[in-house]
């Protein structure tokens, strides 16, 4: 009986180890070829993926990826590529792999990002002013919150694959849980910050100023607040991302302490961020998608 | 021999739910720039999962006490001796009372392998969780 146990045993030490072996190739499969790199190699040869935005895809991944791996290591028209940063612009998800993607950007892992592109269009034109052939100046004021808003939302999520991406395998992003979350999502806004060359914080701040006061007047229409009471605005059920106006007054904030004149002695952001009130209850500026902006023409 | 293929079992059990886990219930855990529109259906499909790894504890709980009061193990009688016992029957009775316990313990949304590892436990521990209810004076557990 004792020699019975002692072979069992052995059999056991024995199979044990090729069977987490197994397990972990496996697994260490699943991460390393995914099938979402397959799907996104079909949707690049069959058009669901735009290769349009390829230029404008690459001149923001090459501002956030300095001094990082994927430095010069860009990829957005080709299958995944490994080592390289692989960003695309989802058009359409004919086999519906990606439905959180809808409305929405994301770092999905093994160094791919992906956007919906009536999310990133509707987000980086979220405050279109009216164009008017009279004021000329307008087109121009468009364009440069075009640029800042697309370049915060693509930098937050390179921000992602740079901090987060080396480590981040299947089994991490199981056991994660919402606080690491949020810690990784400031930390992907502060990314973008540091990135932003000295000369361009005037104008990224601009855009955020830009869109939060769109976002007070929204809100403000809709709930008319009485002895200056702070406008509510409406908390996301996730409890990760904060709501857009938040999260740009942050940034607009630590933009100031990176500004070459630093830290301003001025309580104007201060005040402003009084001005706002976080609830489940308040002002929502909606999934940003299908062209429903925040302020401007819709489409 | 048979509880070295009812380890063997338990082991590749485990391993299924935990490859199911990640790979269907627990996908959605990506770095998103804002909050998911999240489907209908996966908030539902994760409680169902969850209810189905706190039965897979409940059951793996009678067995390991069937196994170790036993000398010799036969796997598929014990295992229908689980679905026949008195015990099955109350474990399933008082099951959605244990569930409740920990599904409320666990975030408003629940996500994660660690929320179905802790069904699995609560599921095993079903009589520890279920006396622990029965303690809860139940004024309190009308508040919470």
């Amino acid at each position: 009986m004792a020699s019975r146990r002692k072979s069992l045993l052995i059999i056991f030490i024995t199979v044990a180890p090729i069977l987490l072996i197994a397990i972990g190739s496996l697994l260490f499969k699943l991460k390393r070829v995914g099938p979402e790199s397959e799907v996104i190699g079909t949707y690049i040869q069959t058009g669901a993926i735009d290769l349009n935005y390829r230029e404008t895809l690459v001149e923001m991944a090459t501002k956030f990826t300095k001094r990082s791996r994927f430095e010069g290591r860009v990829n957005t028209t080709r299958p995944p590529e490994q080592g390289n940063l692989n960003i695309y612009m989802l058009g359409q998800d004919p086999q519906n792999r990606f439905p959180d993607i809808k409305c929405n950007c994301a770092f999905i892992g093994e160094n791919i990002i992906l956007c919906d592109k009536m999310f990133f269009e509707t987000f980086a034109r979220s405050v279109d002013y009216t164009p008017d052939p009279k004021i000329p100046v307008l087109n121009e004021v468009n364009k440069l919150f075009n640029r800042w808003l697309g370049a915060w939302l693509l930098g937050h999520e390179i921000g992602h694959a740079v901090l987060h991406g080396g480590s981040r395998t299947i089994f991490q992003q199981a056991f994660e849980r919402t606080h690491d979350w949020q810690i990784k999502e400031m930390e992907a806004d502060e990314f973008v910050i540091a990135h932003i060359d000295p000369e361009e914080i005037q104008k990224f701040n601009f855009s955020l100023m830009n869109l939060v006061f769109q976002v007070y007047t929204r809100a403000y229409a809709s709930q008319k607040p009485t002895n200056s009471s702070p406008v509510k605005i409406k908390v996301p059920a996730d409890r990760i991302h904060g709501p857009w106006v938040q999260r740009a007054l942050t940034i607009a904030a630590l933009l100031e302490q990176h500004s070459p004149a630093g830290k301003s002695d001025s309580d104007y952001l201060p005040m402003l961020s009084s001005e706002f009130a976080y609830s489940d209850d308040g002002y929502d500026v909606g999934p940003l998608c299908d062209g429903i902006k925040i302020r401007g023409p819709n489409q | 021999m048979k509880r070295f293929l009812l380890s063997i079992v338990a082991i590749l059990f485990l391993t299924a739910l935990t490859l199911l886990t990640l790979r269907y219930l627990s996908k959605g855990d990506l770095l998103l720039a804002q909050e998911a529109i999240v489907s209908p259906w996966r908030p539902l499909l994760r409680a169902v999962g969850m209810a189905l790894t706190m039965v897979a504890g409940i059951v793996s709980s009678l067995l390991a006490e069937r196994v170790t009061s036993g000398k010799e193990t036969n796997i598929w009688r014990e295992l229908k001796g689980v679905f026949k016992s008195t015990q099955f029957i109350l474990a399933v009775v008082v099951a959605p009372i244990v569930f409740n316990a920990f599904y409320v313990s666990v975030s408003e949304i629940p996500r994660g392998l660690p929320d179905f590892m802790l069904a699995y436990q609560n599921g095993f521990f079903w009589q520890s969780v279920l006396e622990r209810v029965r303690q809860i004076n139940p004024s309190e557990a009308k508040t919470k």
